[in-house]
């Protein structure tokens, strides 16, 4: 093949490769306890500071953000966090708009609303699970995340 | 991810071991072991163009710090009796390691304290050396401050004991009072402190809500029972009158009570008959029922158990018991 047709067909080529689009959800999780200290005006300040000196009964504030980097939406998007070994859940903040929490007592294999889990109690019969029974949490969302949306999603947890 | 079963859970909220007293006590006994690591990974899915895409998210991880804490529980809330001038009475205390990591106490004992009525005397303070709970006598090691200060594990319970001697001239219904101090040796200070590196597996120390001290207060009431005997004689002589002469019958009885608080054990009454009379045979006769003059399985004998003498075994008598009564005759030769 001679040299001008080769550089055209490459040519051709690149040209020819399509653009890709990506959808990229990027997570990245933090622990935080939260600190109260009195200022100089002796107005109470609360803080937040990286989970550090944990002891046992201390509440611990798992969060995780979430950002599409890619340049397509992202569908179907499902956040899975296990509750930490040695923790026990207390409660969940404020959701987002179009997403749904949903809870696992039995290791992640499967998820409902909390208010329909039951596990089994100590007496062997059946109870309602409560939020220190859950295993797993999982944000559900039932809107596409467009490219570069991003938000948080967290829960706070005991230390047993 | 992590394997949690939801009964393991389970059981991790539920483990309270024991009743926890005012001092510094945290809801959850023991608790996840200082050292040990928490772990937290988030992890996403979703779809794009209908292709399945999965990213973990990074994992965050701290390590659990010692938290310092114990309670400290007087077994006797209600108070114990004793009599006045009782020695070595025992005052039993339990000391529960709280806290998530090991932790090394020191004990004080102090009896006089203000706002009672009396100081109980502090005997000594003695280790359940043997684990029964139970004050034994000779089994239980003396406690040496600085020499055989009580090291526990997290979870762990000992029993502690303070003997008191009470003063001879206290009176039925005082109180006295006893206090057992007892100090983490991490350290004391205000709560939440932090003592650097002094927990277990080089992590920090901190300092509960007891703030590494706690103390429990004994009550110790006294029971003075105190017995009383009414000794009456009816003499009744040959012609129907009641004159002590020759011929006489003299019939006594001696009534015996009990006041104040505690019980009289093993209560004994001697009567040694009055000289120049003798004892009527058989004529022993107690709360309505005779007694042989033998010394046998009954309450009394006569001239045996001491020569001369009426021995009467009455057994244990409290205030509330109703009075005893015991009825013997005479003659006047």
């Amino acid at each position: 093949m001679p040299r001008s047709h080769r550089i055209l067909l490459a040519g051709l080529l690149i040209l020819a490769v399509p653009c890709l689009a990506t959808a990229q959800i990027e997570l990245q999780s933090t622990a935080e306890v939260e600190t109260v200290t009195t200022g100089a005006d002796g107005i109470p300040v609360t803080a937040r500071t990286a989970a550090v000196k944990v002891v046992p009964g201390d509440e611990v504030i798992y969060t995780v953000h979430y950002r599409n980097s890619g340049t397509d939406h992202a569908e179907d998007v499902v956040i899975t966090n296990p509750v930490p070994e040695h923790m026990h859940l207390l409660r969940t903040d404020g959701l987002q708009p179009g997403c749904t929490l949903v809870f696992s007592v039995d290791d992640g294999q499967s998820f409902d609303a909390l208010s329909r889990l039951e596990i089994t109690g100590n007496n062997g019969r059946p109870r309602p699970a409560t939020a220190a029974d859950c295993t797993h949490l999982r944000w559900v969302f039932e809107r596409q995340l467009e490219p570069g949306e991003a938000g948080a999603v967290s829960y706070v947890a005991q230390l047993l | 991810m992590q394997a949690q079963g939801p009964s393991r859970r389970a059981m991790g909220i539920l483990l309270l071991t024991a009743t926890l007293s005012c001092c510094g006590a945290r809801a959850f006994a023991g608790g996840t072991p200082a050292g040990a690591d928490v772990t937290a990974q988030a992890s996403v899915s979703w779809n794009q163009q209908g292709v399945a895409h999965s990213a973990t998210s990074n994992a965050t991880s701290f390590t659990v710090d010692e938290i310092v804490d114990f309670a400290v529980v007087c077994q006797d809330a209600a108070g114990v009796e004793a009599f006045p001038g009782e020695t070595g009475r025992a005052l039993s205390f339990t000391l529960l390691n709280t806290g998530n990591g090991p932790e090394t106490f020191r004990l004080l004992a102090l009896d006089a304290l203000a706002g009672d009525d009396f100081d109980p005397l502090l005997a000594g303070v003695h280790l359940d050396t043997n684990g029964n709970g139970i004050w034994d006598p000779g089994a239980d090691d003396v406690y040496v401050q600085g020499g055989n200060d009580p090291d526990l594990p997290a979870d762990a319970v000992i029993s502690i004991f303070l003997l008191v001697d009470l003063p001879p001239d206290v009176v039925d219904r005082q109180e006295g009072t006893a206090k057992l101090v007892i100090t983490a040796m991490t350290g004391v200070g205000a709560p939440g402190t932090v003592v650097l590196g002094a927990g277990a597996g080089g992590t920090d120390a901190v300092l509960g809500s007891g703030g590494g001290t706690g103390d429990a207060t004994a009550l110790v009431r006294v029971a003075a029972v105190e017995l009383e005997l009414a000794k009456t004689a009816v003499v009744l002589d040959p012609d129907g009158g009641s004159e002590p002469r020759p011929g006489a019958l003299i019939t006594y009885t001696i009534t015996v009570t009990a006041t104040g608080g505690g019980t009289a054990r093993g209560v004994v009454v001697t009567d040694p008959l009055p000289p120049a009379t003798d004892f009527v045979p058989a004529s022993l006769i107690l709360d309505g029922v005779p007694l042989t003059d033998a010394a046998d399985t009954d309450a009394g004998d006569y001239n045996v158990t001491i020569p001369g003498t009426l021995t009467i075994n009455l057994g244990d008598i409290t205030a509330i018991s109703p009075s005893r009564e015991i009825a013997f005759q005479v003659s006047i030769p």
